[in-house]
């Protein structure tokens, strides 16, 4: 800060001690008004129930989230040609991590040399209206961790040994088809507008729609702006070849619906605005910039896929 | 003991009026002073500043709000002793923070207009804070009148913390634009 700009701040902060008595009185007498008011809407029992409530739908929601998980990657990795022994199976999980895994170190190695984009390069925030800068996915630094890898397990371990290999063989690329029956049908479902049914916060309209944009690493994007009349929310939805079982470092922060993402939230910076970005299982990452509590953003974040 | 009786041991001049007053408002003067100069000495020693300021002025004057003018007094000592601090080295605390944000409301055009007088900058000041919403104003006077950290103004008023930083945020924006629509010259 300049010296005439710091005097200026003095001469200001000088000047306020002539305020009217009135005013400061006020600001007394409505943080004395509120604490009783929110002590006594809200009886001491119901304020704890609703906290266990809270917390407990919270847990409840992320078990689910983790034996959906489990299960999916379960399903994912049976593969033909296993035994019943575990050894198969693990060496099999084991080369679909390599084959996943350098896709994003080779993501990494392309963007190795950091332009900005990957590690808080958001450039400055024009809280006037002005679109953010947003990441460029294609230079997104994927840490090489993945979720659900533990001691191999595969899904033939249960396997009978009494049955035939052959009818084994045949089950599982049974089954493997019927996954990816699944997946083909769960994609073609996906809405590719999640924005336009999002849940936001009373008073703010949907003022902006873009779909259909063009990203670096030629990905398709639509971009959300809501707006109260004074703020303004940015939602920018991207359908990427990322799975959630990557792991991410930027600024701010990139999580996984399979984390906890909900209590990985930043908190806001000095101008109230939180930026984030959550990647869900079907590859879409929706980058997020508000002024929202954080209650609200995870309305909103939930809000996108059905 | 109520104001008015306190004040009366002031007419009397009855030396019991100091204790009385530390007693009532002693906490409250040195809260004030603490979110100024975050050192206790200094706060004791503007504390008692107040005390023997009351006792000058009182009589002939007579508060109609004795918090208000103890806390006025208090918050006066407070910055200018602040002030003092400073020639000699930067200290930190919220008052360093508080006056980097009020930094950005003095607007950035020089111009060779005389600067206006620090009454006309109070009279202004006091103008633009009636024409915020009750909300605004309580959270701006908690934060730069009486130097409250996010967080405490936040529990105060049961409002979340970026809440508050983006109430500040606007009101300050507002306070810019409206300084240099007056002309102000800081």
């Amino acid at each position: 800060m300049s010296t005439e700009k710091e005097l200026g701040a003095i001469r200001v902060m000088e000047a306020l001690s002539a305020v009217d008595g009135e005013l400061l009185e006020r600001s007394e007498k409505a943080g004395a008004a509120v604490s009783g008011e929110n002590k006594k809407a809200v009886p001491k029992g119901n304020r704890r129930r609703g906290y266990v409530y809270r917390y407990a739908m919270a847990c409840a929601a992320c078990l689910c989230l983790i034996v959906a998980g489990t299960v999916y990657y379960t399903l994912s990795h049976v593969r033909p040609g296993s035994t019943g022994n575990g050894g198969a199976g693990k060496k099999a999980a084991e080369n679909e991590f390599c084959a996943a895994e350098d896709m994003p170190q080779a993501a990494e190695a392309e963007g190795g040399e950091s332009d900005g984009q990957t590690a808080g390069g958001y450039g400055d925030l024009q809280f006037s209206g002005h679109e953010p800068e947003w990441l460029d996915i294609s230079r997104l630094a994927v840490l090489p961790e993945t979720y659900g890898i533990g001691e191999g397990k595969s899904g033939t371990e249960n396997v009978p040994a009494e049955k035939a290999s052959d009818e084994l063989q045949k089950e599982q690329a049974e089954n493997l088809q019927e996954i990816r029956e699944v997946e083909r049908q769960q994609d073609s479902g996906v809405s590719r507008d999640p924005g336009a049914d999002a849940v936001v916060p009373a008073g703010y309209i949907l003022e902006k729609t873009e779909p259909g944009r063009e990203e670096p690493g030629g990905q398709e994007s639509c971009l959300y702006k809501w707006t109260d009349g004074d703020l303004v929310l940015w939602l920018k939805i991207t359908w990427t070849e990322l799975t959630a079982d990557m792991r991410f470092e930027a600024d701010p922060p990139v999580c996984t619906v399979r984390q906890e993402w909900a209590e990985m939230l930043p908190d806001a910076g000095e101008n109230g605005i939180v930026r984030f970005a959550l990647l869900y299982e079907n590859g879409m990452l929706a980058e997020y910039c508000g002024v929202l509590e954080k209650d609200e953003t995870v309305r909103l974040l939930e809000s996108l896929v059905p | 003991m109520k104001d008015a009786e306190i004040l009366d041991l002031y007419w009397a001049r009855d030396e019991r009026a100091i204790a009385e007053t530390q007693s009532a408002y002693g906490n409250y003067c040195y809260s004030i002073a603490w979110h100024i100069l975050y050192d206790k000495e200094d706060s004791d020693e503007c504390v008692n500043d107040t005390w023997f300021r009351a006792w000058k002025a009182i009589p002939p004057g007579r508060p109609g709000k004795f918090s208000l003018f103890l806390g006025t007094i208090t918050r006066n000592l407070s910055l200018d002793r602040w002030k003092e601090r400073r020639t000699m080295k930067r200290g930190g605390g919220e008052m360093t923070v508080a006056l980097d944000e009020l930094a950005e409301c003095v607007p950035d055009v020089h111009s060779t207009e005389d600067a206006v007088a620090a009454a006309e900058l109070e009279r202004l000041l006091d103008a633009f804070l009636h024409t915020l919403s009750e909300k605004d104003c309580n959270v701006f006077l908690r934060r730069y009148w009486y130097v409250e950290e996010y967080g405490e103004i936040a529990r105060r008023y049961g409002m979340n913390l970026n809440t508050v930083k983006t109430s500040l945020f606007r009101t300050r924006n507002k306070l810019k634009d409206y300084l240099e629509r007056e002309g102000i010259v800081l």
